[in-house]
């Protein structure tokens, strides 16, 4: 049976074969083939034509990205005798990272390794950014490990300017976000040092006044964006590595959250007004106005910040009440859609081969528990170990005792406990940001567009109309000379 | 009847003329017109974004589609007339078809999405000249992309060290030239630059003179755009310039000087020279083109340190006018601003980094002068050892070039006199940071409360170890710590450190760094009373650095008027300078009832910068 409806089967087919070779002309194959050439000679000559003509203000690029040179060793810079960390700045104010480097040179680290010197240098991430970038793709050996934001590791790691790092197997002491944010095209580039997400401070006793967010002209400016669309319901970012923009899936959720003059709050039965000032906004002038209770005659009751904002609290006195509590609480956000951040530790792709092991065993130490749990009891420093979240929740912990005996500023164990439970809530319900090499430049645009809305200078047309440019600034692709969203808004 | 005249057009309608015919197919001709280019405006713009291929087939399907629904019967004919040929057409269009298809799918598969990584150009220039850089960097980075859209650089736009940091910069690697104590720790000027954007040719001269290898070569062909040093003013007060002399460049600069100072009762601003190489420039032209005496170079020097708002840079000076502006109670400003001319122009179209809505209260008008002095910007590559890269080095040879061809400032009046020289500018520099500036005896009074251990403690250390540039050789500083032992307690000042020159400020940090800050609030006037009883033959300035809750403490009464009153009876204190970390205000902004200086500044620009402009402005107080 099953012969036969093969065998017939076949045979139809070489019948309609035969018809067609039997109609077929020579002529037909002959139109066939000078349609096929026409069109090869039409693409190829508009291929050559859009070039050089397709945009006349653009001149034939006569330049083009330089290679990393193969710098050798003993020209690349460096110090042997030093391992070099560069990093942004030690926001924690009070130098906890610089005390965990001088104990490591004092006391931990092996004789034979070279001391660490810590690099700072910048407090603008951007700066930092763009000086590391620069440094690797001179070639250049000055920097072995990098303290990276998270947002760059992707363009590091993808361009070259970052090693591999092996875990060795012990991946599971981390929270799973942060490590993630380590790991580009399944290879982990980064050892997670510190994590970040948003809180909500409300001051105990006051609920009638404004919400203050950070919406200056900076990434936290493109972070508190995100925030107020995803948590207020509506979508900028999609897929795994969040690279699809989604602005215009929800439309009119999204539009609704940006626009909203209202934030809901941790209890999401409740809202506060938002407060227009935030557009001026960055991390340290919202933690004076919040600790003013005021900005520009309006009273502030609730602020966004991330968790390094409660040391430069609670340490205020002004901040206490006369019983030593606090006068305000942290609560994590109630839903998904606030902003993962923090950093991670890498190692130059160009550090010298004599320097990787001691290398290691520094960033080892960075992120070992000890490191990690005071550098959130006295910095304020988000840990990345689960570990350290365990033994808060257990009712142990660390706190940060000063070596002359004096605590009248630090948080205590029961203040800490309290923080670190709200901030794991938030970090596990934390969303990345785009994992693009490129991400500097949608972060811009991004936040152009946004902060344009706010200021009544951009439409929803212009807003929504976006996305495509959103999607050309992941890929790294550069906006014509009118940019959209520009200063004169559309 | 035959096809023939089945086709032929339809004849005018009887007792209706040709004209009237002619306007009725014209008018609905246009209304059809209209309504297609209505229905297909939203098209056009989807369309012409295709690819040329895509437009093609597009144009040939929606040409077969109306031929097909509008020529039915004229098509069957054509088929049934010529098989052959129709076939043999639709044989031609398959082959293209086809490779349409594979092209499309070549190119799709082919196609990188993402582009390479570009290269990283790092620039520095004067904080007055960022927006109009970032404006021209960010038009380079436009016109250069590769074919697919891909920018060939990115470039970062940050601020130069001020003059007095220059040289140190470039010698030591771009750190900071600090004393730690053999601590590892060390930080950058901010961005480490492959090219910077001088405000003065004579200012890369001057540094090449001094053996500075990492700049690139000298000339004029990197010059790469041009201003002048203007005086800028309200409306208001350059209309009442007028009434005086109707063309101020016509009058000798002294007379214009005199006018506005003397008839109009107006003070000049302008920044620190320490702190900016244009207010720096700017003070040879008040020295020189007032004709003044050498004798009186002091005192014209301590008049504009005290009129000038307290700013380190053009930026911070318009920002502080502007502050002024806006207060209702202070009216029209009665200060005249000594700045490059391009900053008049930013700050009226709101472009000062760093201060929202300039000009929204009073708007600026430049009144130019021949004899202030241009500002000639020129393009320096600075070279790395330890950053060697041909590619990148090329890059940043050809933005120098591009820079030139568009140049800055362009909208700048016309070439005036020549700039100063790099002798002249060694030379002035000489005069006013280290001939002009009175000795100066600093007495640090810092809060060692426990509630300033966070905000203060570090900032401040960190802040004395990066002002050793500001100190001489013959200055001194005493450092002390005002706190109480108890909750309202009485204030105890203790000594932290004796006396330290600039050569031991390494050692002054770290003791304030290693200083408990552990005790109560103590008032800062009861502090005042505590320094001010001393056997000091001269009264010396104080700078005390708290984080404000010490204005909590003055007791029962108005703060001012304790602190007004504890500073004049501290007979050793010839006045008081306020920085506040952590705070966005002052809670004692003014003193009324004393005649010795008070000033109160807050740190929010960064702790060294705040006692920079403290160590430059208290110097003169005597």
């Amino acid at each position: 049976m099953t012969t036969s409806f093969w065998g017939s089967r076949r045979e139809r087919v070489m019948r309609i074969w035969a018809g067609w070779r039997k109609s077929v002309r020579r002529r037909h194959v002959v139109g066939f083939g000078c349609g096929a050439l026409l069109m090869v000679l039409l693409l190829t000559w508009q291929s050559g034509l859009s070039a050089g003509l397709s945009q006349p203000s653009r001149p034939q690029p006569t330049l083009s990205p330089p290679t990393v040179p193969a710098t050798p060793q003993e020209h690349c810079g460096g110090n042997d005798a030093e391992l070099v960390v560069a990093t942004g700045d030690d926001v924690s104010t009070d130098g906890v990272q610089r005390k965990m480097i001088d104990e490591w040179n004092d006391l931990l680290k092996p004789p034979s390794d070279p001391r660490a010197k810590l690099l700072e240098l910048s407090g603008s991430t951007d700066v930092a950014r763009a000086q590391m970038a620069a440094l690797a793709q001179a070639g250049s050996c000055a920097y072995d490990i990098l303290v990276l934001d998270v947002a760059w590791v992707t363009e590091f790691a993808r361009h070259g300017y970052i090693q591999p790092i092996d875990l060795e197997g012990r991946d599971d002491r981390f929270l799973s976000g942060p490590l993630r944010a380590g790991q580009i095209d399944g290879e982990q580039y980064g050892v997670p040092f510190a994590a970040d997400a948003p809180l909500e401070y409300r001051r105990r006793g006051g609920r009638s006044g404004g919400y203050l967010l950070q919406l200056d002209d900076n990434e936290m400016g493109t972070i508190n964006f995100l925030e107020t669309i995803e948590l207020g319901g509506g979508k900028v970012l999609d897929g795994d590595d969040r690279t699809a923009i989604a602005l215009d899936h929800e439309r009119d959720s999204t539009w609704q959250a940006l626009k909203s003059s209202r934030r809901t709050l941790s209890s999401p039965e409740e809202s506060a007004v938002l407060l227009r000032e935030s557009l001026q906004m960055d991390e340290d002038a919202s933690v004076v106005a919040f600790k003013e209770g005021e900005i520009g005659g309006r009273t502030v009751s609730y602020m966004r910040n991330w968790p390094i904002a409660f040391h430069q609290l609670a340490s205020d006195p002004r901040m206490r009440a006369p019983d030593k509590g606090l006068m305000f609480e942290v609560h994590a956000p109630a839903t998904h859609g606030g902003v993962l951040g923090g950093s991670v530790l890498a190692v130059s792709q160009h550090i010298k081969p004599g320097k990787l092991a001691p290398a290691k065993r520094l960033i080892d130490r960075l992120s070992s528990p000890e490191v990690q749990a005071r550098l959130f009891a006295c910095g304020g420093y988000v840990p990345v170990l689960t570990e350290v979240y365990e033994r808060y929740a257990g009712g142990g912990g660390s706190v940060c005792q000063r070596q002359d005996g004096s605590d009248i500023t630090n948080p205590s164990l029961s203040e800490l406990a309290t923080l670190a439970a709200e901030t794991r809530k938030s970090i596990e319900l934390a969303r990345p940001r785009p994992k693009s090499p490129y991400y500097a430049q949608f972060s811009e645009l991004f936040r152009r567009c946004a902060r344009g809305v706010w200021e009544n200078k951009v439409s929803q047309e212009t807003f929504f109309a976006s996305v495509g440019a959103l999607e050309e600034a992941l890929s790294g692709r550069v906006q014509d000379d009118r940019p959209l969203c520009g200063k004169e808004g559309t | 009847m035959s096809d023939i005249e089945q086709n032929e057009p339809a004849a005018t309608e009887p007792g209706r003329s040709p004209f009237a015919s002619a306007v009725q197919a014209a008018l609905i001709g246009a209304l059809a017109g209209a309504f297609v280019t209505w229905i297909s405006t939203p098209w056009l713009d989807l369309f012409k974004s295709q690819p040329f291929h895509i437009q093609l087939w597009v144009s040939l399907g929606a040409g077969v589609l109306v031929g097909a629904v509008t020529l039915i019967p004229m098509l069957r004919d054509l088929i049934q007339r010529h098989p052959k040929q129709v076939r043999t057409a639709l044989c031609v269009l398959a082959g293209g078809a086809l490779t349409t298809g594979v092209w499309t799918v070549v190119q799709a598969v082919a196609a990188d999405d993402q582009c390479p990584a570009p290269a990283e150009l790092r620039l520095v220039t004067a904080p007055e000249n960022v927006t109009e850089l970032t404006a021209r960097a960010q038009s380079y980075v436009r016109q250069h992309q590769t074919e697919d859209g891909c920018p060939v650089v990115r470039m970062t736009v940050g601020v130069a060290p001020p003059p007095i940091h220059l040289r140190d910069a470039f010698d030591n690697r771009w750190e900071w030239r600090e004393d730690r104590r053999d601590q590892p720790y060390a930080r950058l000027y901010d961005l480490q630059p492959d090219a910077w954007v001088a405000t003065s040719a004579a200012e890369p001269d001057e540094l090449r003179a001094g053996g500075l290898q990492s700049l690139g070569a000298p000339g004029p062909e990197n010059a790469v755009g041009r201003d002048r040093l203007v005086l800028a003013m309200t409306p208001q007060r350059r209309e009442e310039l007028s009434t005086y002399m109707d063309n101020p460049d016509g009058y000798a600069f002294r007379e214009v000087w005199d006018t506005l100072t003397k008839k109009m009762g107006m003070t000049v601003a302008r920044p620190f020279p320490e702190t900016s190489v244009a207010a720096l420039i700017g003070t040879h032209d008040v020295f020189h083109d007032r004709g003044l005496p050498r004798s009186r170079y002091p005192r014209a020097e301590q008049e504009l340190v005290e009129n000038g708002l307290g700013a380190d840079t053009v930026t911070s000076l318009l920002c502080e006018f502007d502050r002024l502006a806006d207060k209702a109670d202070t009216g029209d400003p009665k200060i005249a601003l000594l700045v490059p001319g391009h900053s008049v122009d930013d700050f009226n179209a709101n472009r000062v980094e760093g201060c929202e809505g300039t000009g929204d209260s009073a708007p600026l008008v430049a009144v130019r002068h021949h004899d202030l002095s241009t500002l000639d910007y020129r393009f320096v590559k600075v070279t790395w050892p330890d950053q060697r890269s041909a590619g990148r080095e090329k890059l940043v040879d050809h933005f120098g070039a591009w820079l030139r061809a568009h140049p800055l400032f362009p909208s700048a009046p016309g070439p005036g006199e020549s700039g100063l020289g790099p002798q002249e500018l060694g030379q002035l520099k000489r005069l006013v940071l280290d001939e002009l500036r009175p000795r100066l005896d600093l007495r640090l009074l810092i809060d060692t409360s426990g509630s300033a251990d966070r905000p203060v403690r570090v900032q401040a250390a960190e802040a004395v170890r990066a002002n050793s540039r500001l100190l001489g050789p013959r200055d001194e500083v005493q450092v002390f710590g005002l706190h109480a032992f108890t909750r309202n307690g009485p204030a105890v000042v203790t000594r932290i450190v004796a006396d330290g020159d600039r050569e031991q400020l390494g050692t002054v940090a770290a003791s304030i760094e290693n200083t408990a800050f552990d005790k109560w609030d103590a008032p800062a006037s009861a502090g005042l009373g505590r320094l001010g009883t001393g056997d000091e033959a001269v009264a010396t300035p104080v700078v005390l650095l708290t984080d404000g809750r010490l204005f909590d403490n003055e007791g029962r009464g108005d703060a001012a008027k304790v602190i007004a009153r504890a500073l004049e009876d501290a007979s050793t204190v010839s006045g008081l300078y306020v920085v506040v970390f952590g705070q966005d205000e002052c809670a004692v902004t003014a003193l009324q009832d004393t005649r010795k200086p008070y000033r109160c500044v807050t740190a929010s620009e960064g702790a060294d910068k705040a006692l920079t402009r403290a160590i430059i402005t208290v110097r003169g107080w005597r």
